[in-house]
């Protein structure tokens, strides 16, 4: 490798942070080059250095990062060595502010960053307009009207319409957000932009939506890429090549369409940690132990610890340099070991206990549920008008039987929380009914709510906000206990002592706790006990916090778990753990679960069944097979099609009125019709009711058997796979 | 057998719980500035208590032939105009304003962090009624209020009780109230909800801990503040009457020899309200700091 061939060239780069006596080893002798308008995806989980990596080509890393080795070129100009930093100044002093002139021709106009996180990044005082039009105006001295000017035009480029130039951040929808970002980072046409997780906290549709709008850029205006994201399937469709980045190096390098070909062991393992839509349902494989901190120096293969396949000779330095197996692959790894491939659920030892059991009955049933919340219009507020009431779940019927997993998809803002919460006896629905067990729920009745929420409880998607940080791990365990004055013994029928949990009571009621809470945790895999359950949360990794949040719910025994999203927050390799812990709880336990997701292929890979929730409406609902290869809804379509993410599908089949959003829809009529290319006069006037298309699989949609007809994700199902090998 | 071991494990637990709730103290005391703050106050109350057994004079007993004369060792920090010794005088001092302290703080203190839970953790009308009655205290500045209520009640230590008092509640309910209304909103608030909690359990295990801290912040520094104020007002002559020995009044009172080179008058009294002031602040940083529960270990 030459530097010159390259557009942008990092060699032997290392980075270490100092936080307090900490020393955080960030980046570790990281050798890449980026041609020309070339894409590279940089993949790897929180913590493995992606995003410093990131911060240090656009020479913006915090002030206490240090470079400690290698240099970063750009079109063969030093941009980033030991003696310049990488880090941003204030121009404090003669040095800084020579570095920073030097520079001065590289930010935005050579290099410019999509910052993670869309929904922060635009200040909220300024309208998107002024503060497009400042890049021009400070970086090119260029007069008002012109930038001006020069704005409404990038914003068309990104796609959006001219009146976004007149409003605040706050009155955009995320993605547009996001768009308005691409727009500020190609304003002074650089040759390099980085997205750093360009499409984290947005919806899948609008994910697919923004790496088109990338793939588009890059090719009309020639910029090279770098995508940094945690997500290898959803990077891949944007970059030509892929870098496994895991404790700070590389491991991995590999071309992105072929990178279900991978040979690291990690990179095998982060692929087939996520359960991928197009695929027929393996087994997913978790990933043991957590990433490594980084404080110290790891000497050899940083995923030592965690791999199958290691041996001895892992640990010499050496041996774990990156070497080309293949044309333009690299791998970090002296073993090369060959992977078996994932074994189909049977074999797996799944499904073995025979769930879904036919004919059992509903533990969890909604009639007709519905909540409205009143939007606040301060001293003026007039009730009960329609404008001023937000129609967060309208009258959902929904039923989950005796060991089974039903999964409920939908957006942000489609009412799948607020269901949750209403389901989960958290909120008083506005109408409708609640049935546990068969026993209908009576909000105001307080004590039978008591006895009621024993049956369901809910698993949060946040696991670092649903723990008391003040509570060691058997403190929250076993508050259930104490708050439900539980029967402390029950397998001998115990004699329902009341409370006594931290004030102990005598000694057999601390121990029958002690085995509460061992069980409950065992259940949960927080093992071994003694580890964890003196331990506070913030000692807790993500994944292990969950299942602390899990082992609290099973303590109960409930009948049925609501699971909110309990993955989302977690890093990539801890997924699976988690997903397979549900699915175990419900073969072993023969517990129901409510699995809440916006993630269609997760809730292919866990759930018998599938509710797909629109606007707080259900609009399709089916045994997962049957959704996902007849669907008949555009919607589920669409949802589909965006996981599975071929390009331009979602185009070709359902038309570019799909990401129009608009905030609300007529009151009668259907409310996709706006973004349907189906759409007929009906469909404006006559709402829709759920209506069977097939056994047990239902739609919302008046062309239901037209839509079923045309057979759209099998198709692409098909031509994915197809693609792939 | 496994009874025993069992139990054990249980024991060590409850052990441990202790040392949970015991935590904060250690550190308080472990930190150099906690111990320091410790030990003036203690040295302070120490003086307060054993006032009549430190002090080797009357502090009201006036000599004429002794007036005005500067530190030496029979009067360690000599003598007023009225030939009062100035030591048995700040002895008697700290006394009385400690007093004044602890309790118009103490008082504020249960009142202020009630209300701003009730406020907080019921909200509506509650909310309304409470903090629109704050505010109507926090208007006045405490010192405009002090003076006002001794035109009420008349001068003297009941009224700087009663202003120090009413003045610093809505510091206190404030900083509960705001409090308990980020912690009631936390999702594991909701869990514990979903898990069939009760309203009191909620408050008392879930709610009460994290606003302790933070106000008992507040109750070290209104300690230093109350007993600023109860000086100025003494300064100002509206509070202690002459001639009962009272820090603020002292300085006042020294005021006018400190140019004729009689220093000692309003300095030595200052020196104690300043160290005192600085020790309160102190502890309270402190407290702040050992109660971060993501710094320990």
């Amino acid at each position: 490798m030459k530097p010159d061939e390259y557009l942008l060239y990092v060699d032997d780069l290392s980075i270490e942070y100092t936080i307090g006596q900490m020393r955080i080893y960030a980046v570790n002798h990281l050798s890449f080059g980026v041609r020309e308008n070339e894409s590279i995806g940089i993949v790897g989980e929180s913590g493995c250095g992606k995003s410093t990596l990131a911060m240090a080509i656009a020479h913006i890393l915090p002030p206490n990062a240090k470079v400690t080795s290698g240099r970063i070129l750009f079109r063969g100009q030093v941009i980033v060595d030991q003696s310049m930093g990488a880090s941003y100044s204030i121009r404090y002093n003669a040095k800084e502010r020579k570095i920073e002139d030097q520079l001065k021709v590289i930010r935005w106009k050579g290099i410019s960053v999509v910052f993670q996180g869309a929904l922060d990044s635009l200040n909220p005082v300024h309208t998107v307009g002024t503060q497009i039009s400042d890049i021009f105006i400070y970086k090119e001295n260029m007069p008002k009207e012109e930038a001006f000017a020069r704005s409404k035009e990038l914003l068309n480029v990104v796609g959006l319409e001219s009146w976004v130039f007149n409003v605040y951040p706050h009155q955009l929808s995320g993605g547009m957000k996001q768009r308005v970002i691409i727009a500020m980072a190609i304003s002074l046409a650089p040759a390099l932009v980085i997205a750093d997780e360009p499409t984290t906290s947005l919806d899948v549709i609008t994910q697919y939506r923004i790496i088109e709008e990338l793939s588009k850029l890059r090719k009309s205006h020639g910029v090279a890429l770098v995508n940094i994201s945690h997500d290898m399937p959803l990077i891949s469709r944007l970059s030509d090549r892929l870098m496994v980045m895991y404790a700070g190096r590389i491991v991995e390098m590999l071309s992105s369409n072929n990178f279900l070909a991978n040979s690291h062991p990690y990179t095998h393992l982060l692929v087939n940690s996520i359960p991928r839509i197009e695929e027929d349902i393996s087994e997913i494989l978790p990933i043991r132990g957590a990433p490594p901190r980084l404080r110290e120096r790891i000497p050899g293969c940083p995923f030592y610890d965690r791999c199958d396949y290691r041996e001895d000779r892992c640990r010499d330095e050496i041996a774990v340099k990156l070497v080309e197996t293949e044309q333009n692959h690299y791998v970090a790894c002296p073993v090369l070991p060959k992977f078996s491939s994932p074994k189909a659920p049977e074999a797996a030892g799944m499904n073995v206990s025979g769930y879904p059991r036919v004919n059992s009955k509903p533990v969890l049933e909604a009639r007709n549920l519905t909540k409205r919340f009143e939007k606040k219009t301060g001293l003026r507020e007039i009730k009960t008008s329609a404008d001023n009431e937000i129609i967060a779940v309208d009258s959902v019927d929904l039923s989950v039987a005796e060991g089974e997993i039903v999964a409920l998809v939908g957006e942000t803002g489609s009412g799948k929380t607020t269901l949750s919460r209403l389901l989960g006896l958290l909120e008083t629905p506005t109408s409708g009914e609640v049935k546990l067990n068969g026993i209908s729920v009576e909000m105001r009745e307080s004590k039978r709510i008591k006895e009621l929420r024993r049956i369901v409880q809910t698993i949060f998607q946040d696991p670092f906000q649903s723990v008391n940080p003040r509570f060691s791990v058997f403190s929250a365990i076993a508050e259930p206990v104490s708050v439900n004055g539980m029967a402390l013994d029950q397998n001998n029928g115990g004699e329902g002592n009341r409370g006594g949990t931290e004030s102990g009571g005598n000694g057999s009621n601390a121990t029958r706790l002690e085995n509460l809470v061992k069980g409950a945790m065992a259940s949960a895999e927080l093992l071994p006990f003694e580890d964890y359950v003196d331990k506070f949360p913030h000692q807790l990794s993500g994944g292990q916090r969950q299942r602390l949040c899990i082992a609290r719910g099973l303590i109960l025994n409930p009948k049925i778990l609501i699971a909110d999203e309990p993955i989302s927050m977690l890093d990539v390799s801890l997924r699976a753990g988690v997903l397979n812990l549900l699915k175990k709880l419900r073969e072993e336990r023969g517990i129901s679960i409510l699995y809440i997701t916006h993630d269609m292929a997760s809730a292919r890979y866990l759930s018998d069944r599938i509710y797909v929730m629109y606007k707080g409406e259900i609009v399709e609902t089916g045994t997962t097979e049957s959704l996902i290869r007849k669907s008949a809804h555009p919607y589920t379509i669409a949802l589909l099609l965006a996981s599975i993410g071929v390009q331009g599908s979602i185009y070709e089949t359902l038309g570019a009125k799909i990401f129009a959003q608009r905030e609300g829809s007529s009151p009668e009529g259907c409310k996709f019709a706006d973004r349907c290319q189906f759409a007929k006069d009906i469909c404006f006037k006559t709402r829709p009711e759920l209506k069977e298309v097939s056994d047990g699989h239902q739609s919302r949609c008046h062309f239901a058997e037209e839509v079923q007809g045309k057979r759209l994700t099998e198709l692409v199902l098909k031509n994915a796979i197809g693609s792939r090998n | 057998m496994m009874d025993g071991f069992a139990g054990r494990i249980g024991e060590i637990r409850k052990s441990r719980s202790a040392r949970n709730f015991y935590l904060p103290f250690i550190l308080f005391l472990k930190s150099k500035t906690g111990l320091v703050s410790m030990l003036i106050l203690l040295f302070y109350i120490v003086i307060a208590v054993f006032a009549p057994q430190i002090a080797p004079y009357n502090p009201l007993q006036q000599n004429l032939s002794h007036s005005l004369l500067p530190p030496s060792l029979s009067h360690l920090m000599g003598t007023d105009d009225l030939g009062r010794d100035v030591f048995s005088r700040v002895v008697f001092a700290i006394r009385i304003d400690l007093e004044i302290a602890f309790i118009s703080v103490s008082i504020a203190y249960v009142i202020g962090v009630l209300a701003g839970i009730v406020a907080g953790y019921y909200g509506k009308i509650a909310d309304n009624a409470i903090m629109r009655v704050m505010d109507v205290f926090l208007a006045f500045p405490s010192l405009i209020f002090a003076i006002a209520i001794s035109v009420i009640l008349g001068t003297g230590f009941l009224s700087i009780i009663v202003a120090i008092t009413v003045t610093s509640i809505p510091l206190f309910s404030r900083v509960a109230r705001s409090t308990v209304l980020s912690t009631k909103n936390e999702l594991y608030v909701t869990a514990a909800v979903s898990q069939g909690a009760s309203k009191t359990h909620i408050l008392f295990r879930h709610i009460l801990p994290p606003s302790i801290a933070p106000t008992l912040v507040l109750y070290a520094l209104g300690l230093g503040g109350a007993i600023n104020v109860a000086a100025a007002l003494s300064f100002l002559g509206v509070g202690i009457h002459p001639p009962t020995p009272e820090l603020g009044a002292m300085i006042s009172e020294g005021l006018n020899y400190v140019l004729s080179g009689q220093w000692w008058l309003s300095v030595m009294p200052g020196l104690f309200i300043v160290l005192i002031v600085i020790a309160t602040n102190m502890m309270g940083d402190t407290i702040r700091e050992v109660n971060d529960v993501s710094l320990r270990r």
